[in-house]
């Protein structure tokens, strides 16, 4: 029916969108009207018939008048469907009280025919019937008994006003007849009855007809709507996907796998473009078997069907194993593929790779199914773009981190030259100094050793990015360790009137680790105490071990650090404002180099100071005691 | 010995270096003999019997500073070898040193207290 395809442009001429119910009612009453022509010209021409073919007695001028007053009022019906077609705000209710009105006048008419052609004996009083089967199907059931009643109304309205004699009651004479009884009577019966079964059944049949048709339509459209919301969510989620992993091969997966169950194939694979751009490669695949996808090479210049799609087509093949676009028809095969989809995946305008997918019976791919592929294709497009700019992203951020390492790897020789050549000036090997000769080179002696430290913190750091786990580990005693740290620290500690306490636990604390890498997390924690530790202040750090883990505690009476400086102190270079103002030297590097060593041990670092108080630091490593020592009351050897 | 005085042979392939080595040895009554390459301090060390080497870890080539000290052994050699090592040497806390066949660590910069007090403990 045209209706329902009926668009809305703005400033359309043609009809305004109507809703599928509104467009039935309207295609069923222009059916009515249509209808109505064939019933006019029908009364007419049979009357005319009747009349001077047959010869019957009837008042044939009335009823061609009739026939004639229906053509009328149907084309007055005519006009007034074309301006409600036009009105967009026309209710249901209009078109239902239109088509009563239509099943009226009807009616009236054909009471009318009736009584010209002998009241409750006319062979047209079945003709009732048809109106009224129209009525009970298309119209809201208490109007259709209203018109029943209406109906009824009429004819036994008519009955009684003919019986009272009120009106004349024009019997067809010649179909009354004894010696007429024969022939003409009988075929003017059967006549009226057989048409009035056809008819009847062409009504019934054609209305309810186009019902089941539109049922039919509204659960295709139903299924219809739910395939769409299905692929609309699968892109959702596969989006949701892109966005939120950077394992590529992951989303490859996802993305394969919802296209084999949305689309209800067998199987689903993503192919990419090598680095050279010659063969394509899997990259992921979902419902095909090791063999196939080993099968060998796909060359997109062999392959036709590869090499279209790469040129931004999709490509459907019904029938793999015969199609001479495939590469491999006989793999195809073995494997049971019938139907392919081939879609591209394209990356700024260029292919980088294509989206299959595969069937195992033929199939005819629709143009929505083939739209909602190069959808999934581009989400997977995306995603591989995330994953290489994040690739990039992580190489620069390496090849910085080498050239830095490099750089300063460079300079630690000229840097130790220089300051063996300050230590000599120093030492007065090379002459006596004067004083201000002292003095400067004290001072430039001091600068460089502050620059031989960035560069040893730096290197540190480099070889800390670089690290892996499994780098050197060897199984230290870090009691010791810890011991072995506060001795070096100590003298320093003394110079500075610095108090330095340790609280250690009495037996040894085996613990797997790069000695380097513990050593100086203790050595910075503690000068950091020291250093920033007035005289007269104390230092204390305590090392314990529980059931599954190792804290470290350092804990001083110093400056403290400030609130504002406190999710700075742990960056790189990052000094607080309080430490510059002592003179006190650093390099920034201190605790970088400490979170850095903690993170790559999986533990944590917790800090709590207060401003001209103090600090503590406390850091927890995650730690395997080994197995179980034997306690006192231990087991006998067996 | 040589003159009465002990010779250290330094090796090292920066010469600044072995320059402010000299000045500081020289001034404390040692004899110095130098090579910038291990090859070149195989050589002097034939020639020069040193009573003690103090060689650079870390010169040009790659491991030469230990393979100097094997081929040292390898001659016989009973003076004591110290190596020289920077800022993040592998060799660190130079624990290992005397599996090495090294009796002790100098780190660069060099500080003339530290240099000159081991060689007295030494060199006696």
């Amino acid at each position: 029916m045209p209706e329902k395809d009926e668009a809305t442009r703005p400033g359309a001429e043609t009809a305004p969108y109507r809703l599928p119910l509104e467009a039935e009612l309207i295609a069923r009453v222009s059916w009515l009207i249509l209808l109505r022509w064939v019933a006019a010209a029908a009364v007419i021409v049979l009357t005319l018939i009747a009349k001077h073919l047959l010869s019957l007695t009837i008042p044939w001028v009335k009823l061609c008048l009739i026939g004639v007053a229906i053509l009328a009022y149907n084309a007055v019906f005519t006009w007034r469907l074309r301006m409600l077609r036009g009105t967009p705000g026309a209710s249901i209710q209009t078109f239902n009280h239109f088509a009563a009105l239509q099943i009226l006048l009807d009616w009236l008419a054909l009471t009318l025919v009736v009584h010209y052609t002998g009241g409750i004996e006319s062979p047209a009083l079945f003709y009732f019937i048809f109106n009224t089967i129209v009525a009970g199907i298309l119209l809201p059931t208490s109007l259709a008994f209203l018109l029943a009643g209406f109906g009824i109304l009429l004819v036994m309205g008519l009955a009684l006003l003919e019986f009272w004699a009120i009106l004349p009651h024009l019997v067809i004479a010649e179909l009354h007849q004894p010696q007429l009884q024969g022939p003409l009577f009988l075929l003017a019966a059967l006549g009226f009855f057989v048409s009035a079964i056809l008819i009847s059944i062409y009504l019934a049949t054609s209305i309810t007809g186009e019902t089941a048709r539109r049922t039919r339509e509204l659960a295709d459209l139903k299924q219809h709507l739910e395939d769409a919301y299905q692929k609309m969510r699968t892109l959702y989620e596969t989006s949701r996907a892109v966005n939120s992993s950077l394992n590529l091969p992951q989303v490859l997966s996802t993305i394969v796998r919802q296209a084999t169950e949305v689309m209800g194939v067998k199987a689903s694979s993503i192919r990419l473009l090598d680095e050279e751009g010659r063969f394509l490669e899997v990259s992921a695949a979902y419902g095909l078997s090791d063999a196939y996808l080993t099968k060998g090479k796909v060359d997109p210049q062999r392959g036709e069907m590869d090499r279209l799609t790469l040129q931004g087509n999709p490509v459907a093949l019904l029938d793999a194993a015969v199609d001479p676009r495939f590469q491999y028809p006989e793999e195809a095969r073995k494997e049971g593929i019938r139907s392919v989809l081939s879609v591209p995946m394209m990356l700024l305008d260029r292919a980088i790779g294509v989206l299959r997918v595969y069937t195992g019976e033929e199939r005819h791919f629709t143009q929505e199914e083939t739209e909602f592929l190069m959808a999934l294709a581009s989400q997977g497009a995306a995603a591989i773009q995330n994953a290489r700019a994040f690739r990039q992203l992580q190489e620069l951020e390496e090849a910085k981190s080498r050239f830095v390492f490099a750089v300063t790897h460079e300079l630690k020789a000229p840097v130790a030259a220089l300051q063996s050549q300050f230590a000599v000036l120093q030492g007065g090997y090379a002459g006596t100094l004067t004083e201000r000769q002292q003095v400067l080179i004290d001072r430039a002696a001091r600068r460089m050793a502050r620059l031989h430290e960035l560069l040893r913190d730096l290197l540190a750091l480099g070889a800390l990015k670089d690290r892996l786990p499994q780098h050197k580990k060897t199984e230290l005693n870090l009691v010791a360790l810890v011991c072995r740290v506060a001795e070096i620290i100590q003298p320093e500690a003394e110079a500075r009137g610095v108090t330095v306490s340790l609280s250690l636990p009495d037996a040894p604390l085996p613990f797997r680790a790069t000695e380097e890498d513990v050593h100086r997390l203790v050595d910075n924690l503690l000068e950091n105490a020291v250093k920033y530790t007035p005289a007269g202040g104390m230092v204390s750090l305590t090392l314990r071990a529980e059931e599954s883990r190792v804290t470290l505690v350092v804990s001083d009476s110093g400056v403290g650090i400030a609130p504002e400086a406190m999710p700075h102190i742990f960056e790189e270079f990052y000094r607080a404002a309080n430490v510059k103002v002592m003179g006190t030297e650093g390099t920034g590097l201190g605790l970088s180099l400490v979170k850095r060593i903690v993170d790559l041990y999986q533990g944590q670092v917790h800090v709590e100071s207060k401003l001209e108080k103090g600090t503590t630091f406390t850091v927890t490593l995650p730690w395997d005691p080994g197995p179980a020592l034997e306690g006192p009351a231990s087991s006998q050897k067996p | 010995m040589r003159n009465g005085r002990y010779v250290i042979l330094c090796i090292d392939d920066d010469q600044d270096f072995l320059d402010c080595i000299r000045l500081i040895l020289e001034a404390n009554d040692y004899l110095m003999e130098e090579a910038v390459s291990a090859e070149a301090g195989l050589r002097k060390y034939k020639g020069a019997a040193p009573d003690l080497v103090i060689v650079d870890l870390m010169m040009e080539e790659i491991d030469s500073g230990m393979h100097f000290v094997k081929e040292l052994r390898l001659l016989g050699n009973t003076a004591p070898i110290y190596m020289l090592s920077s800022t993040g040497d592998q060799l660190f806390m130079a624990t290992d040193y005397t599996k090495l066949g090294l009796d002790g660590v100098f780190q660069k910069p060099i500080q003339p207290d530290v240099l000159l007090s081991t060689l007295r403990e030494k060199l006696k």
